[in-house]
């Protein structure tokens, strides 16, 4: 499920994940919960993600309340081109929770990093909140889509692991592997 | 390629369609600029101008019309015996009883309302492309005209790449009838009067649909918004200059951009661009309402208004009409009526038909996750915009119960359908689903069928509902 402010790119994620596509000025305002699904191919076995994404308006968040505590995954984004949407994450974490299983996987993503506008939210802070709640962190660019299906792919290995209980392969660390193959804002341009 | 409905000799002009060009390649949007068009219908082909548009390569959203099917001969029948169909004697400048048309503010000049049935001026007349045209129009110019092959339909909204224009088509030249019928009725219906008076006649006229020349006024009158407009006057342009608030303005202003990319009059670079129309409108329904504040949803509601009204108080009017009297608290920040309609639809639905809420418990879908945007946006976006056009006008007559016959209707007609499904997915797919193709384009019959698909549904019924499920939800907390 994916949550956070309104406008922070939560559908262009979702869409650039779903189909490899960004298309500036082709997207609305999303209202209420819209569902998606994407199957992904996680080391040779099939993963099907029900992806939700959520209107971002506070008011809409008793609507998809609902929804929380039947999700696996929740990812929370910030747009690093506004603070005010980065200075709400601890209020959507208070939410989180109260309204998700103890045990959802949570990663949090500083999107729109390819913005030619000055990142009012710096990179080193994002990693600081992540670290202070012990989340996941990366910075995403649903537009170049930097780290986008890295996110979903990580979320996806995690949730595997969860589910295929005896595992003889080696245990997957979301935190390492977020670490390990996130890139950053400036090394992957195009 | 002869593109007349033989039914209608009187209203077409002879069309040709020339092929779309790639839309890659252009970025001018009007292609349609007909300049020895009458102002009338200049409007139709150019609703608010459209000046170096950026057209995306493809679309995020699609109104896909579904493939084309055999044409059921019994169609859109209309009850009423009506004379024989002549050219329309009510054709000219629009009724003197409308009165002036009040300005956008900002807007160069007037846009006069379409005139009624026939567009005589648009007969013969060239069709000139517009500078660096990617296609050029065949036009139906009629009652509510109607761009047939056009790739903007008539209130600017792109069509989609896949839009079955051969199916439209066959569907539009028996609607077309229909209108010219409906045009001539109304016509004479509102002849000498300057109000539109509430009556069975009215409601009966309505149900059957208000030809686009008349709508904004209907909907005005029969709304209270125009009641309330007369009350108040300057009321409007005080709230505009009203106090500031900075997360309201933000709110609205973050939605701009996300209001109906796909139509020309609402994107940035647009002359004169829509969005500071619909950004005014808001800002003053905020400012006016402040225990709704702004919504998101309210941006396509008022989207319509304004391209249907084009008049900005009149907007603001009838989205306080919507708003404030014929909803129920959908909108407000605990969403109170929006959480209790969707109840009251799961319980009309367990009445109604019991398989499928059996299959929506059995997967543990919540009506919220397949109807929440059918209630908030009223239907824009989900279904063809002149079926959500001809919903409206109930909408505004009737009150908010239309919206549970419309919803209703879409499941009962497809409840062998959404029945296939085999899991939580498969369910959320076919809501999105039944919102498509042939059954929801062919408006006409498409408001027949609210009226007698889902049987018997007494305001009292939904009241009783309404109260259960709300006090329900309330003890949820």
């Amino acid at each position: 499920m994916l949550v956070g402010d309104s406008g922070v790119g939560k559908t262009c994620l979702l869409v650039r994940f779903k189909d490899g596509a960004f298309l500036a000025g082709t997207f609305i305002s999303t209202v209420g919960i819209d569902f998606r699904n994407k199957v992904l191919d996680v080391d040779g076995m099939k993963v099907k993600l029900q992806i939700w994404d959520t209107a971002g308006q506070e008011r809409f968040r008793s609507v998809t309340q609902a929804y929380y505590r039947d999700a696996h995954a929740l990812l929370l984004l910030y747009d690093v081109t506004n603070k005010a949407s980065f200075d709400n994450i601890q209020a959507w974490l208070t939410e989180i929770q109260e309204h998700a299983q103890h045990n959802v996987v949570l990663m949090l993503l500083g999107n729109k990093v390819d913005s030619a506008q000055e990142h009012v939210v710096k990179r080193e802070d994002g990693e600081k909140l992540a670290k202070e709640y012990g989340l996941p962190f990366m910075e995403t660019s649903a537009k170049t889509g930097l780290n986008v299906d890295l996110a979903f792919l990580a979320i996806a290995k995690e949730l595997k692991q969860r589910t295929m209980k005896a595992s003889s392969e080696p245990h997957f660390r979301l935190h390492e592997y977020v670490k390990r193959e996130g890139r950053g804002a400036f090394c992957c341009r195009p | 390629m002869s593109r007349v409905p033989a039914q209608s000799p009187h209203t077409a002009p002879q069309m040709s369609r020339v092929p779309a060009q790639s839309p890659h390649t252009a970025d001018d949007s009007s292609h349609c600029g007909a300049q020895k068009l009458s102002a009338e219908s200049r409007f139709i082909a150019q609703p608010y101008g459209s000046a170096g548009c950026e057209l995306a390569p493809g679309r995020f959203r699609t109104r896909v019309f579904g493939k084309r099917q055999p044409r059921s001969p019994a169609s859109a029948p209309e009850e009423e015996q009506t004379p024989e169909l002549g050219p329309p004697s009510a054709s000219g400048p629009p009724d003197p009883a409308l009165g002036p048309i009040p300005r956008l503010p900002g807007t160069p000049a007037p846009i006069p309302r379409p005139a009624l049935a026939g567009a005589p001026a648009a007969q013969g007349a060239a069709l000139e492309g517009g500078r660096r045209s990617r296609s050029c129009c065949s036009v139906e110019l009629y009652s509510g005209a109607f761009l047939l092959c056009c790739r903007l339909d008539p209130y600017g909204f792109e069509r989609p790449e896949d839009f079955d224009y051969a199916a439209y088509e066959e569907f539009f030249s028996t609607y077309l009838v229909i209108l010219t019928r409906r045009a001539i009725k109304w016509s004479k219906l509102l002849k000498g009067s300057s109000r539109v008076q509430t009556s069975m006649t009215v409601k009966r006229y309505i149900r059957k649909g208000v030809p686009l020349e008349h709508r904004a006024r209907v909907w005005m009158g029969v709304s209270g918004a125009q009641a309330q407009m007369d009350r108040n006057p300057g009321y409007y342009h005080r709230l505009l200059q009203g106090e500031r608030n900075d997360s309201l303005e933000e709110a609205i202003r973050t939605d701009m951009n996300r209001t109906f990319p796909d139509n020309v009059n609402f994107r940035r670079g647009a002359d004169p661009c829509l969005q500071k129309t619909l950004y005014n409108v808001l800002l003053a329904h905020g400012r006016h309402n402040r225990g709704v504040g702004y919504c998101q949803g309210m941006n396509f509601i008022a989207g319509y208004l304004i391209l249907i009204t084009k008049n900005e108080e009149e907007s603001f009017w009838l989205l306080d009409a919507l708003v404030g009297r014929i909803l129920p608290d959908y909108y407000s920040p605990a969403m109170l009526g929006l959480k209790t309609d969707q109840e009251v639809l799961g319980e009309l639905v367990r009445t109604k038909l019991p398989a499928v809420a059996a299959l929506m418990d059995g997967h543990g879908v919540l009506w919220t996750l397949v109807v929440s945007r059918w209630f908030i946006c009223l239907f824009v976006d989900i279904l063809p915009v002149e079926t959500v056009l001809r919903i409206w006008d109930c909408l505004f007559n009737e009150g908010s119960k239309i919206i549970f016959r419309v919803a209703l209707t879409l499941i009962k007609q497809h409840q062998a359908f959404i029945l296939e499904a085999t899991s939580f997915a498969d369910v959320c797919e076919k809501f999105k689903e039944i919102t498509r193709g042939r059954f929801v384009t062919e408006c006409h019959t498409f408001m027949q069928k609210i009226f007698s698909e889902p049987g018997s549904l007494p305001m009292t019924t939904i009241t009783r509902l309404r109260e259960r499920c709300r006090a329900k939800l309330l003890a949820q907390g």
